[in-house]
């Protein structure tokens, strides 16, 4: 394994940390790895995720950089105006053509916690270059599956029932106002504005459509809008054939896998998911 | 900014150089130290800014990972509390032959003001000045109140058992935490190779004080600077939400440069 920090970008503004395989197991066919910032954390992640990653990735033959947006981390903020989605969309296209030009590699899988998951999608979304993404508590809106998995348990316990009793009388003295901000606040776990569902299910069918691979891992840590496994293809039924998209979720795990264990198990399907799948030529030909 | 690996191959270092602004380079350079664990992540962005601070009034500056955190190779390991006061003078050299500097200054923050002092008590390097920041004075009170939050952090968690030696996500193996643990500022103080020091605190605490005295005792031109706003360093909320403020980085700033 080889890493280099790297600088690149139009004001040489941008920072990361190239991790390459050693030439004898590097797996052919396989897309770069690129690790973007999990909300304000620089680009190590949180208890090191994203170093972790990459190494275990270099050691299965896999290539990564992880970098900081402008602004974020070691990197210094871009020149470019516009909105916080044009403004991070111009970096991530800046790490893809830095690579490409240098012949490091033309296809690319996008890795991201809560908003770094936001903006993986984001640019899958414009950049056909993105052949897939790891995407760790991304988009989620609750279904009368959730409802059932959050409700049913409690439904059997008794205290459940008291407490629930408890609230609904506690509720009627309040204003509403004040009762529904206090139940906003508890729910909200990292919930985030995720847009309209219906909007990234159109998205997402597009990245399928070019043959994207997606691997979703939720966490226990945003069980405010995310409780089982299959709640991702009931939010997205469409979604559930041809094997394009695989979802993982780890109840026990929090927001960022601060537990060495979960951490693990988490790294370790991913890693096996990039090793498992078929990387074959995309279906459209690459932006040029 | 410079980024680049330093130290022996097999186990290198990341390090980010900020050279001076031109116009107004001194003979003199700032190490500063981090702290590690969830600490590290927490203060990150602030230590960029501390250094981009310096670099623009003319100070050559690096920042740097430890081994077996940041970017750095390795993992935490046993033996690592002599390694990471080995890598504050490894870091210390690189510094020197990067910018040429005569004068050498170290800051350190929390645990990173230990390990400096550390290595400056045990000859590893002398410095003109240091510039201690929120400093871990006991490490036995640090490493109980970094306990405590990990208790807390697994209780929320759905009480999972403690794994691997770690606190907070990171590996704290036994020999660290004894270390750790028989750590204390005051004594290092008195033995540093130091020509004087500051303290820079975001409040005012018992230990601090007597640490201010110590340092007056050994220094009488050390120097005591409180910030406006304190930082929580304890509780587990703001360990992951809070951001340390502006006024407090100018703190520090302003007290390294009256010290070079």
């Amino acid at each position: 394994m080889n890493e280099r920090a790297i600088t690149f970008g139009p004001a040489v503004n941008l920072t990361g940390i190239l991790c390459e395989p050693d030439e004898a197991t590097r797996r052919a066919g396989v897309p770069l790895v690129l690790m973007l910032n999990a909300g304000l954390l620089h680009r190590v992640g949180p208890h090191r995720m994203s170093v972790l990653l990459a190494r275990q990735l270099a050691a299965a033959g896999i290539s990564s950089l992880r970098f900081d947006l402008g602004g974020r981390g070691d990197s210094e903020a871009s020149l470019v105006t516009g909105s916080d989605d044009e403004r991070v969309l111009v970096d991530i296209i800046e790490a893809m053509d830095h690579l490409e030009q240098r012949g490091l590699a033309h296809r690319f899988v996008l890795f991201g916690l809560c908003a770094g998951a936001d903006n993986a999608h984001l640019a899958a979304v414009c950049d056909t270059r993105v052949a897939g993404a790891v995407l760790l508590d991304g988009y989620g809106w609750r279904t009368p599956g959730y409802y059932l998995h959050h409700y049913l348990p409690r439904m059997r316990n008794a205290r459940a029932w008291i407490g629930f009793v408890r609230r609904l009388v506690l509720q009627a003295l309040r204003s509403r106002a004040e009762s529904q901000a206090a139940a906003d606040a508890a729910r909200a776990g990292m919930r985030r504005p995720f847009g309209e569902r219906r909007v990234v299910e159109q998205e997402l069918e597009q990245l399928i459509g070019r043959g994207a691979r997606l691997l979703y891992v939720y966490s226990g840590g945003v069980e405010g809008y995310y409780n089982h496994r299959r709640q991702f293809f009931e939010m997205f039924p469409h979604l559930s054939k041809g094997g394009y998209v695989e979802v993982e979720f780890y109840p026990r795990a929090d927001h960022t896998y601060t537990v060495a264990s979960e951490r693990e198990r988490m790294l370790a399907r991913v890693v096996g998911w990039f090793e498992s799948r078929d990387w074959g030529a995309p279906r459209d030909a690459p932006v040029a | 900014m410079n980024p680049f690996h330093f130290g022996p191959p097999e186990a290198l270092r990341l390090g980010v150089y900020h050279p001076p602004r031109v116009s107004r380079a001194r003979d003199a350079a700032v190490l500063l130290c981090a702290p590690v664990a969830v600490e590290y992540q927490r203060t990150h962005y602030a230590l960029r800014l501390l250094a981009k601070q310096l670099a623009a009034s003319g100070f050559h500056v690096l920042r740097f990972d430890y081994l077996g955190t940041g970017d750095s190779a390795g993992e935490v390991g046993d033996g690592q509390y002599p390694i990471w006061v080995a890598d504050v003078a490894l870091a210390a050299r690189e510094l020197r032959s990067l910018s040429g500097a005569g004068t050498l200054l170290v800051g350190g923050l929390r645990l990173g003001a230990l390990l400096a002092l550390e290595a400056l008590a045990a000859g590893a390097l002398s410095a003109r000045a240091a510039v201690l920041w929120d400093p871990v004075v006991s490490g036995a009170e640090y490493l109980d109140s970094q306990l405590s939050m990990d208790r807390a952090a697994r209780a929320a968690m759905g009480n999972h058992a403690p794994a691997g030696g770690e606190i907070l996500g990171m590996r704290f193996p036994p020999e660290l935490r004894t270390a750790i643990r028989q750590a204390s500022l005051a004594a290092l103080i008195e033995r540093a190779a130091l020509g004087s020091a500051a303290l820079v605190v975001s409040e005012r605490r018992p230990e601090f004080e007597a640490l201010a005295r110590g340092m007056r005792a050994r220094w009488p031109d050390a120097r005591e600077l409180v910030a406006a706003e304190p930082t929580d360093w304890r509780s587990l909320d703001a360990t992951y939400d809070a951001r340390l403020t502006g006024p407090v980085i100018r703190l520090v700033a302003d007290a390294l440069e009256a010290l070079a």
